[in-house]
């Protein structure tokens, strides 16, 4: 009996070596949500062949379930996310709406054709606005005449969050799903530590700083992602739903915490409310980086390791 | 790109043929190497083959450095539903314009994660000539799809990769000059105040030496016929966002 377990156990870890040898990082380059996604994952070839495929499935679903042409505002994941981003609305004190649209398209961010309306135009379409004027059943959305939803500001956290959680089923231990700055880490590092996310830095060449993070996910909202200029004034594409012009005071807030989908939401209401530290108070596993309009740098709620260079 | 174009496309090359490999549907970097005078007449079927493999919704562009080419393939992409991006951070497919020191015969070279997938040569694949010149040429126009464009960080490193094995990481803070034996000599690549680029090939055409300088994360140049690759490191970061 002996005699077979001295055979027996360095067969199983010859076994066992030579299956993880085939273990490998892979990554992967895919376009959803108009932007790019790169996904690093480690494992073995089959595994990665059937995590793209799960990632490709993930996404393709969370594009048409919340695109604005084809959303269906019965599904069970559309009212499950509007009551989600109703809380953080709640919580932001208006900060952060989903039923923007109407002010995004009256300023052109849909079509790309940009220009400043008038005083008048932004206040008809305020009336427009309001995630409390939309009445959300135990079945249904009913969004009243003119309104309309733009999942941009949380969707895809959401996405990046499912197709993360997929991944982990699929038996996957180490990698990050990085969707055009929205991302989420697990496991360690192929350096065998923490994932170092380089945050990038709102006006300069570089960094803000590089964070650590691992089994947590980040997002930015920033000035400088979409924007257009007139007469030497910058218009970019995070409103404020109370004035109906975008909103001013920041150059870029990142957020850090253990779900994507609510990095990606509390990005945007800290961005646009006057008191971030309010709002993180309701959320004390999530911590933001914001840079202001000076470029100086300060922090709200949980402490993230952030390291900085010169 | 089909078996059969594929198949094609190595007789088109042999010359390169150790090197080629089928197109992968998933890549971080892609590139298209066009030498021509006339890009705008020239680049669009390659543009068309490459969007396959990359996914839908690859169709904003913009110019790293604009001149008068880029006021005449802009309209030619907007034409063929492409739009502009203004910005290159904001782009999908990001095109430069270099000068070649040495004319060269027109080609297109299809460049995947720093591997040279595909090679089109106009005198070689006759079924690509309509309309198109085969004198030499002396501008190259590079076509970067998805992650070649560094998203702002500075590097750290520079590698070089000679036939896909790394050779050499040299710190871009260190000025120096690394003498390399290639095929028929030797490649010379200089580092100065955290830029690198290629000073003196013994390749037949120069782009090599005719790239600008590199120093962000992810920038690269490439020297095709000595299956020679520099890369410039990140500073330790995995992934950017913002």
């Amino acid at each position: 009996m002996a005699k077979k377990t001295t055979i027996l156990i360095p067969l199983i870890v010859l076994l066992f070596c030579c299956c993880s040898a085939r273990e490998k990082w892979h990554t992967s380059t895919v376009i959803y949500f108009d932007t790019v996604c790169e996904i690093k994952i480690f494992g073995s070839s089959p595994q990665f062949r059937s995590s793209m495929e799960a990632v490709h499935g993930v996404f393709s679903k969370i594009e048409t379930l919340f695109s604005p042409d084809s959303c269906e505002l019965t599904s069970p994941e559309v009212l499950n996310l509007f009551r989600r981003a109703l809380e953080i609305h709640k919580i932001s004190g208006g900060a952060f709406d989903i039923s923007i649209a109407p002010i995004l398209k009256l300023w052109g961010f849909y079509e790309r054709d940009y220009r400043v309306p008038s005083p008048g135009e932004i206040r008809r379409s305020l009336n427009r606005v309001g995630m409390t004027k939309i009445e959300a059943g135990e079945f249904e959305i009913r969004l009243p005449a003119g309104m309309e939803i733009d999942w941009g500001g949380i969707a895809k956290g959401y996405g990046i969050d499912l197709a993360a959680q997929t991944l982990r089923d699929l038996g996957i231990l180490r990698g990050f799903i990085n969707a055009g700055g929205d991302l989420y880490c697990w496991g360690s590092n192929p350096g065998d530590a923490a994932w170092k996310i380089g945050i990038k830095h709102p006006r300069q060449e570089g960094f803000l700083g590089v964070l650590s993070l691992t089994d947590e996910g980040a997002a930015t909202t920033g000035d400088y992602q979409r924007f257009f200029i007139r007469e030497g004034v910058r218009y970019h594409h995070v409103f404020d739903p109370q004035s109906g012009y975008p909103a001013h005071g920041k150059q870029s807030v990142t957020v850090a915490g253990p779900e994507t989908t609510i990095c990606d939401a509390l990005a945007t209401a800290v961005f646009i409310s006057k008191q971030p530290d309010s709002i993180l108070d309701f959320y004390p596993e999530y911590g933001a980086f914001i840079v202001d309009t000076e470029g100086r740098l300060s922090r709200a709620g949980r402490e993230f390791t952030l390291r900085i260079y010169e | 790109m089909d078996r059969r174009e594929f198949l094609h496309s190595i007789l088109a090359a042999p010359v390169f043929s150790p090197l080629l490999t089928p197109p992968q549907s998933g890549f971080e970097h892609g590139a298209i190497h066009l030498i021509s005078d006339r890009p705008r007449f020239d680049i669009l079927p390659f543009l068309e083959k490459y969007r396959k493999f990359a996914g839908s919704g690859m169709n904003s562009f913009a110019f790293i450095n604009p001149d008068t080419h880029s006021n005449d393939l802009a309209p030619v992409l907007s034409r063929n539903g492409w739009t502009a991006a203004g910005r290159p951070e904001n782009a999908r497919v990001v095109f430069s314009f270099h000068r070649l020191k040495q004319k060269s015969l027109p080609s297109a070279t299809l460049v995947q994660n720093g591997r040279i997938v595909d090679i089109r040569s106009w005198l070689r694949a006759p079924l690509l000539r309509p309309h198109r010149e085969s004198r030499p040429s002396s501008l190259l126009t590079i076509a970067s799809f998805a992650g070649i464009y560094p998203a702002g960080k500075a590097g750290e490193s520079v590698s070089l990769y000679m036939n896909g094995r790394k050779i050499l990481q040299s710190p871009l803070n260190k000025n120096t000059t690394h003498i390399i034996p290639a095929k028929k000599g030797h490649i010379a690549v200089k580092i100065d105040r955290r830029r690198a680029w290629i000073q003196a090939s013994p390749c037949p055409n120069k782009i090599c030496t005719s790239t600008p300088p590199v120093s962000m994360a992810g920038e690269r140049i490439i020297c095709a016929p000595n299956h020679f690759l520099l890369e410039v490191q990140g500073r330790g970061v995995d992934t950017v966002i913002g």
